[in-house]
């Protein structure tokens, strides 16, 4: 548990934000339903150092994954920064990151699936130099993996070097897959439920060569949700309940000395070895909540065992509870960990998390008066004109058996359709409402305002679509030039296009 | 230790025929008695034979597999003619939860037609019956009996290896069996599934066997355990003696390379991996990872030695223990 006092942390996650949009299709837009977001990492803030390990741990659904991907820029973040080694990499472009990949290294849960089964060991260790160009020579590289293998704790080398996947243990498979990015010499080690899958008699191993890496200077990242393996491998440990973290602090500290009523409780559920040591387990009932509709106030008020009416109100915070021993200790809870400290709550009072959720969320919307109502009616006919006959335009030097106005007509109707269902349909705001700032309500709020109403944007649709067809059709006609006229004499005639 | 054993397994060993004419001995001679009421935790690494051996129990193991060996019910052989021997028994005496039951539901049925459909292939209740019996199953593993025509998507993986334990339950039975059942669940759900399985056993009385690699999830669920190592028993008694008094090397690693949540202790694994089985283990099958063998260790198969009562191991450690062979 030997900390290095080295100049600045490796990795510095700041108020970290990441949410995935919930599909609702093209019905559900039409629809208006509110659009979805999964809240998965809502304002986490961590730094890993050099020579330390740190491990996120929680249940299932808490976002520790995802932190841990967003970290390494596999998936974008909608709020907060990240910064490796002093530099912000939050918005860095994917050629950017390229150099940095080598420095920040991924291990995988299942070493069963995340090896190639027709790579040869050697294959597996030698690709990622291959990717970056390093390594030199082949007679080098050779080199470089027989190194990275030894470092793996897979000797000796040679006689694993010409192996198949299918020919090692799944212990072996992990250290293959842990020297495949120690070859390109890392400084931080992202490891994803690194012995999850993997014998309980195997693991120890696994972990032991994790230590040992990071006494080498190595800043580690561990994604587990096993409290007891956090608690004898990491330096620090940081609980996180649905993307959020609870509590932090040194791993001992943590796991005598709980802070989080969340965090007692998944303490008091891990199974002792010694039959004799009953802890009596505080059983939370029900699973995490749905990370899409996050209870308001503090998120784990509607399963805590200590919660007070405040707690369904007021999102805590971490901060230093007064039963902490160390001051690096922090836990977010307003009834076992109390007082707020200044540096961390806003001036308005609300905590860090709740302005950052604050800065994400639309402004509060007002509704204006009729004339501005009116005056973006007005652009958006505007708007719909335009486009209307531009497309029109560009329809009537299509060859088809249709008239030029008519054409034009089509063209304009077509658009307004199109405009309507897609400006209205998906966001509700159109151009000449953005223009005059009409705000429109919120979309998980009430519904749509002004003119919309759901008959009206099905009915949009249901024009765009035919006339999508009348026009495809029509273009198609030169092909069956016999047939032409009789088409031709059919569709002028219908009483649809007579608008 | 009084009563008489509820169900008793002598001598059990599984063959599977492998292509090429090769045979693998999955279960080398597994021996074991379980009282009626009692929780019995059977342990090993993957691979060591522990799903094999309660799926022989079940009669439920491919046409690839011989077995031999008895298993008796109140004294009666189920396996002695085979299937017919043992389907009467399978889930109205013995049921069982199987590894990742939670993902074995049918996805388009909901979960009570498929509860009732045992109790109606064994006849212990049909139609409106069966109906009722369902919703009483689902409120005693903590489901809400309105939940009956919910279809296995509507419910979480908890409520999933809930929803299979009632079903295991679904014709009363007096054994159950249970797979890892907890392996795929969060921790917090596995303490709900365990406390689950310890009230169903005290309140209905029922023996439970329950597999899995979890060397700490049996010491607190089970009144004894058996550590399973290449095929066979190596060790087996009551809780605390195993943890406190381990007779076999490989027990006492195994909960070495357990980490425990306040311990101190260093995690230390167990090097190598376990012998293959589709050849003659000549000696002791953990000799060449064991870390206390000696010269007889390697060419000499250990006997089994009762080194207290109730508390048997093989190991040549214990061969200056003059105690009696259990019988």
């Amino acid at each position: 548990m030997s900390t290095t006092a080295e100049p600045g942390p490796l990795l510095e996650v700041d108020d970290l934000v990441t949410r995935y949009p919930v599909s609702r299709g093209v019905v559900g837009t039409l629809k208006r339903q509110p659009r979805l977001q999964v809240h998965a990492v809502e304002g986490v803030s961590f730094s890993v150092g050099p020579g330390e390990m740190v491990a996120l741990v929680g249940e299932s659904g808490c976002g520790k994954t995802s932190t841990a991907q967003t970290v390494i820029r596999m998936v974008d973040n909608q709020g907060g920064s990240i910064r490796f080694a002093g530099r912000d990499i939050t918005g860095m472009s994917a050629g950017g990151m390229r150099p940095l990949r080598r420095e920040i290294q991924m291990i995988y849960q299942d070493p069963y699936e995340s090896l190639d089964p027709r790579f040869r060991v050697r294959d597996t260790i030698e690709e990622p130099l291959l990717v970056h160009r390093l390594g030199g020579s082949s007679k080098e590289r050779e080199q470089k993996v027989l190194e990275a293998l030894k470092r793996a704790g897979l000797t000796p080398p040679d006689l694993f070097i010409d192996r198949f996947p299918h020919e090692l243990s799944g212990g072996q498979r992990q250290r293959v897959a842990i020297a495949a990015s120690l070859v390109l010499d890392p400084k931080l080690l992202v490891a994803d439920e690194p012995v999850s899958m993997l014998d309980v008699s195997v693991r120890a191993g696994i972990l032991a060569l994790l230590d040992g890496l990071r006494r080498e200077g190595m800043g580690i990242l561990m994604i587990t949700h096993d409290l007891s393996t956090a608690a004898h491998f990491a330096d620090r440990i940081a609980v996180m309940y649905l993307g959020r973290i609870v509590e932090e602090g040194p791993a001992q500290e943590v796991v005598r000395n709980p802070q989080h009523p969340y965090t007692r409780a998944l303490i008091s559920v891990v199974p002792k070895r010694d039959p004799n040591e009953q802890t009596v387990p505080q059983i939370l009932t029900g699973e995490t909540p749905n990370p899409v509709h996050v209870p308001s106030g503090c998120r784990f008020h509607p399963r805590c065992p200590v919660a007070e009416e405040a707690c369904r109100t007021i999102d805590p915070s971490l901060q230093r509870p007064n039963g902490a021993n160390v001051p690096e200790h922090r836990a977010a809870c307003i009834v076992t960990a109390p007082g707020p400290s200044a540096d961390e709550v806003g001036p308005d009072g609300r905590s860090s998390g709740q302005l950052a959720a604050a800065a994400l969320r639309p402004a509060p919307l007002e509704l204006s008066g009729w004339w501005r109502r009116a005056w973006a009616l007005v652009i958006d006919v505007a708007v719909m004109l335009a486009g209307g006959v531009a497309l029109g335009g560009i329809l009537a030097l299509v060859p088809g058996s249709l008239g030029s106005s008519l054409r034009v007509g089509i063209g304009v109707v077509l658009f307004s359709a199109l405009y309507f269902t897609i400006a209205h349909g998906s966001t509700g705001q159109t151009l000449g409402k953005r223009a005059l700032g009409i705000a429109v309500r919120d979309v998980h709020g009430s519904g749509p305002i002004g003119y919309p109403r759901a008959f009206l944007r099905w009915l949009a649709f249901a024009v765009f679509t035919l006339l999508t067809v009348v026009v495809i059709v029509d273009v198609l006609f030169p092909l069956w030039d016999d047939r032409r006229q009789a088409l031709h004499d059919k569709v002028a005639s219908s009483s649809v296009f007579q608008v | 230790m009084s009563r008489e054993p509820i169900l008793s397994v002598e001598d059990l060993h599984v063959w599977f025929d492998l292509s090429g004419g090769s045979e693998l001995h999955a279960v080398q001679g597994v021996s074991f008695d379980l009282r009626p009421g009692e929780r019995m935790g059977l342990v090993g690494e993957s691979g060591c034979g522990k799903t094999t051996t309660i799926l022989a129990m079940m009669g439920l193991l491919p046409s690839s597999a011989s077995v031999a060996g008895s298993v008796s019910l109140d004294g009666e052989n189920i396996m002695a003619r085979g299937e017919d021997t043992v389907s009467p028994h399978r889930w109205k005496d013995i049921a069982m939860v199987f590894q990742g039951a939670m993902n074995a539901f049918n996805p388009v049925k909901t979960i009570g037609s498929q509860i009732v459909e045992p109790m109606e292939l064994h006849g212990t209740a049909t139609g409106k019956a069966a109906r009722g019996q369902t919703r009483e199953l689902l409120e005693l593993v903590g489901i809400s009996g309105d939940r009956v025509n919910n279809y296995p998507h509507e419910f979480s993986g908890g409520m999933r290896q809930r929803a299979a334990i009632a079903l295991a339950l679904a014709c009363e039975p007096r054994v159950l069996l249970a797979d890892e059942p907890t392996t795929a669940l969060d921790v917090m759900v596995q303490a709900q599934i365990l406390e689950l399985l310890v009230r169903l056993t005290r309140d209905l009385g029922l023996s439970m066997i329950l597999v899995t690699h979890d060397l700490p999830v049996v010491a607190q669920v089970c009144d004894r355990a058996a550590v399973m190592y290449a095929g066979e028993i190596v060790e087996m008694g009551a809780m605390s003696s195993i943890y406190h008094d381990p007779r076999h090397p490989y027990t006492r690693m195994l909960f070495g390379a357990t980490p425990d949540l306040l311990g101190d202790a260093d995690v230390l694994s167990i090097p190598g991996a376990p012998p293959r089985l589709d050849r003659e283990i000549v000696g002791c099958p953990f000799a060449p990872r064991c870390d206390s063998a000696f010269a007889p260790c390697a060419t000499v198969a250990p006997r089994r030695m009762e080194t207290s009562p109730g508390h048997e191991a093989v190991c040549h450690l214990n061969d200056h223990v003059v105690a009696k062979e259990p019988a």
